[in-house]
């Protein structure tokens, strides 16, 4: 068992980090909450016959093949006999919070990934229990009593290794890997399970002959650098199981965004206004959620062929008022061709985000008040302002909100 | 057409005109010139989707005619002749030949009919006004005007017409600026809004151009046309925000100031921001406007400068580079600054000068910010 004492060899003690991940987290709660679902497949994801991919799939439909971010008619086709609910976000957030409280008694250094990840540094607060597998298991026990969930537990000298046994004894599962055995716990493994690597990587290693973590520890670093630059001297050390990062406690705001997809392609320049709009109302609702202020705006657009494009500008003060944002976004999206080529997908993004708790006051208040308007879609059509052409061959669509 | 024409002004309205071509026009024919003879004079044209203007230079006319030419091509050729006698002539295959002293050059062109026409308003409609109170007017109003993050009719000047005044309005939202002048009477009354890309151009062509300018508003345009230049531009459709309620009425609250001193002031303590926007804290008090200013990471400055005050004392945080601008439109050495409260509107102007008045809203600081630690205790 791997404990508390100090290492004999090492001024610097061991780190001990715990990565607790969720099992099939939100498809795990509606399960809890509902005992008819138990045991049977259920996909958590929009409608099988809109555009929505899966977020998160029960083991018995994982068995049929369905996966995270799969279409969900694709995931239907799969497995017919699934059961599809749409996500409670609200409901996951809230289940979270108690769950993270959960490890903030066990240590204060919980670095939050997701709703349903975390890593904890248990390193310094082992003494109620002795040991990090001791603690790995006592975290376990509590959430599956206190919140009727499981959670898989992956313990190790670092975030890295860590995580990668999380993932190997899924579900339920409590995997630890001391320091002295983090070596042959990695080296059989498929590279891919490496944090970072993804299928091109994973074919450039291939290329090299590299298969497992253990052959990609062992490569020569020439070798590594000559194909893949410094990042493969990275991959090198990530393999050897090398993980120095600290855990962020405290993530700051530096940017905050919106979007959304349409189940069909738009062009009628007013929807997407109003979609536009209502977007911006819901960046605003964060930013002043996180007291901060924007000095800058994105538009992004998707066109029906998946050619994405982003506008920016600056704004004169920092601002977190509707009418601005939707201002400047309605400038941005009549630069664009939306409209003009259909559009699948728009979003917001408030840049440079300013914490100085100054604000310009504005002039006209009460008129911006009226513009910035109700979230309701298509409502900031207002008063219809509008430049025609000197030429009258082109008729751009330049309406916009006004007052 | 074949016309002898001198170099000088002939690239002069080459170049101006070239300046209102968009770059990134949708419409091709719109990133080229109308060449046009017109009497013993050739026209310039040029135009993208919002403006247009028409330059013209006397010339000699040989034959009557026209050519649609790429301007770009046109003033790269005319930026390396002397300032001599140009002779253009085009052949039938449309392309434009130009001869100066020895040297020949051949553009090729299209047909002028392609060139879309400018259509400009109704003559009946238009007055006269001076160049230098126009200029005057566009100077005093253009810096407050919106760019992107304003309402779509805040980025445009507002222009009023009512029988002998002409008055110009710019604001963001933030500050607003107002100019006025005295006219012939126009018999006009009319209200519209310029594009604040217009104006720009505007303010160019009428470095160009005689002492005399006549305006034209139409329902969806306006024409300002000058000694051989016109310049028409769409006006932007909508409602501009309600400004007469922003403008302070009373007087409770007035304080008289040197304005070179106060300007001077501004800028000494606001020289250690190094924001773009300084932001300072203006404190009026009984004989002097006392000026603060705090950087977290810098430090701070304070200074103070006389000033004839009655009212109450206060204390409010503005843009600094709002209120230069604001008061770089009073024409005399002492100003007036009039607030109904620290959290309404500032206003600015020269006493005893009613043609122009700056607005600077105030900036607020938020109460109850929280500040956030990122440490936890270890042990």
């Amino acid at each position: 068992m791997w404990t508390a004492q100090p290492e004999a060899h090492s001024d610097v003690p061991q780190r001990r980090i715990l990565h607790c991940d969720m099992d099939c987290y939100y498809a795990a709660v509606h399960m809890r909450d509902r005992p008819d679902l138990r045991g049977r497949p259920v996909v958590v994801g929009g409608s099988p016959a809109s555009r929505a991919v899966v977020c998160s799939a029960s083991y018995e439909a994982r068995a049929h093949g369905v996966r995270s971010a799969m279409p969900c008619a694709q995931a239907l086709r799969r497995c017919p006999q699934a059961v599809f609910l749409a996500p409670d976000f609200p409901r996951y957030k809230q289940e979270s919070a108690l769950i993270f409280a959960i490890y903030r008694t066990f240590t204060p250094i919980v670095e939050t990934v997701s709703l349903d990840e975390a890593y904890l540094d248990v390193t310094n607060h082992l003494a109620a229990h002795g040991s990090a597998s001791a603690v790995a298991a006592a975290i376990k026990q509590r959430v599956k009593s206190e919140r009727g969930l499981t959670v898989s537990v992956g313990v190790g000298p670092s975030p890295l290794v860590a995580k990668i046994a999380s993932d190997y004894g899924k579900p339920d599962g409590l995997t630890i890997v001391p320091p002295a055995r983090v070596a042959s716990f990695l080296s059989p493994l498929p590279v891919r399970r490496l944090p970072g690597i993804g299928p091109a990587t994973e074919r450039r290693l291939r290329d090299l002959g590299l298969d497992r973590i253990g052959e990609l520890a062992a490569a020569a670093p020439e070798l590594l650098f000559a194909r893949l630059g410094r990042y493969g001297l990275v991959l090198k050390e990530l393999a050897a199981g090398v993980d120095d990062r600290a855990l962020t406690t405290h993530w700051e705001v530096k940017s905050l965004s919106a979007e959304t997809t349409f189940d069909r392609d738009l062009r009628d320049p007013r929807r997407l206004r109003a979609e536009l709009a209502e977007l911006c109302h819901e960046v605003c609702r964060r930013l002043t959620a996180n007291r901060v202020r924007a000095c800058g705006v994105t538009v992004k657009i998707r066109y029906g062929d998946f050619e994405t494009i982003t506008r920016s500008c600056t704004f004169a003060s920092p601002t977190r008022l509707p009418a601005r944002l939707i201002w400047a976004t309605a400038d941005l999206l009549r630069g664009t061709e939306a409209g003009a080529r259909p559009v699948r997908l728009l979003g917001v993004g408030a840049q440079r985000l300013s914490r100085s708790g100054i604000a310009q006051r504005e002039l006209f208040a009460e008129a911006f008040r009226m513009a910035g308007g109700s979230p309701s879609p298509g409502a900031p059509d207002g008063v219809v302002a509008a430049t025609a052409d000197l030429t009258s061959a082109l008729d751009l669509p330049q309406t916009v909100d006004a007052q | 057409m074949n016309v002898t024409i001198p170099v000088g002004s002939f690239r002069r309205a080459v170049q101006l005109a070239q300046n209102l071509v968009d770059k990134k026009s949708t419409m091709p024919v719109l990133q080229n010139l109308l060449l046009e003879t017109s009497g013993s004079s050739l026209v310039v044209r040029a135009m993208d989707s919002q403006m247009g203007t028409e330059i013209r230079v006397p010339c000699e006319v040989i034959a009557p005619g026209g050519v649609t030419i790429s301007g770009k091509r046109l003033s790269d050729v005319l930026k390396v002749l002397g300032d001599g006698a140009l002779r253009m002539a085009v052949g039938d295959d449309l392309s434009l030949v130009l001869s100066y002293e020895a040297g020949r050059y051949r553009l090729f062109g299209y047909s002028p009919e392609v060139f879309p026409p400018l259509v400009q308003v109704a003559s009946g409609t238009t007055f006269p006004v001076r160049k230098s109170a126009l200029q005057e007017l566009i100077a005093r109003t253009e810096y407050a005007v919106a760019r992107q993050d304003g309402a779509f009719t805040m980025q445009g000047t507002l222009v009023e017409i009512a029988g002998t005044a002409i008055t110009m309005i710019g604001t963001d939202g933030h500050r607003l600026a107002l100019s006025t002048t005295e006219l012939e009477d126009t018999g006009t009354k009319t209200s519209c809004i310029i594009p604040i890309k217009a104006i720009g151009q505007l303010r160019t062509m009428l470095t160009e151009t005689g002492d005399e300018i006549r305006i034209g508003v139409s329902a969806t345009q306006a024409s300002f046309e000058g000694e051989d230049i016109l310049f028409v531009t769409r006006l932007l459709e909508g409602e501009y925000p309600p400004y007469k309620g922003v403008i302070p009425r009373g007087t409770q609250h007035r304080l008289e100031i040197e304005k070179e001193q106060l300007v001077a002031g501004i800028r000494r303590v606001s020289a250690l921001s190094a924001d773009r926007a300084p932001q300072i804290k203006l404190m009026w008090g009984s004989d002097r406007m006392a000026l603060r200013c705090e950087d977290i990471e810098l430090g701070e400055a304070e200074d103070s400068v006389p000033a004839v005050y009655a009212g109450m004392e206060m204390t409010m945080l503005m843009n600094a580079s709002y209120v230069l601008d604001a008061l770089s439109g009073c024409r005399s050495e002492r100003v007036e600054l009039i607030m109904e409260g620290p959290e309404q509107p500032c206003l600015c102007r020269a006493v005893g000068d009613e043609t122009y008045l700056g607005i600077v809203m105030p900036l607020e600081l938020e109460q109850g910010e929280e500040t956030y630690s990122g440490d936890y205790d270890y042990d």
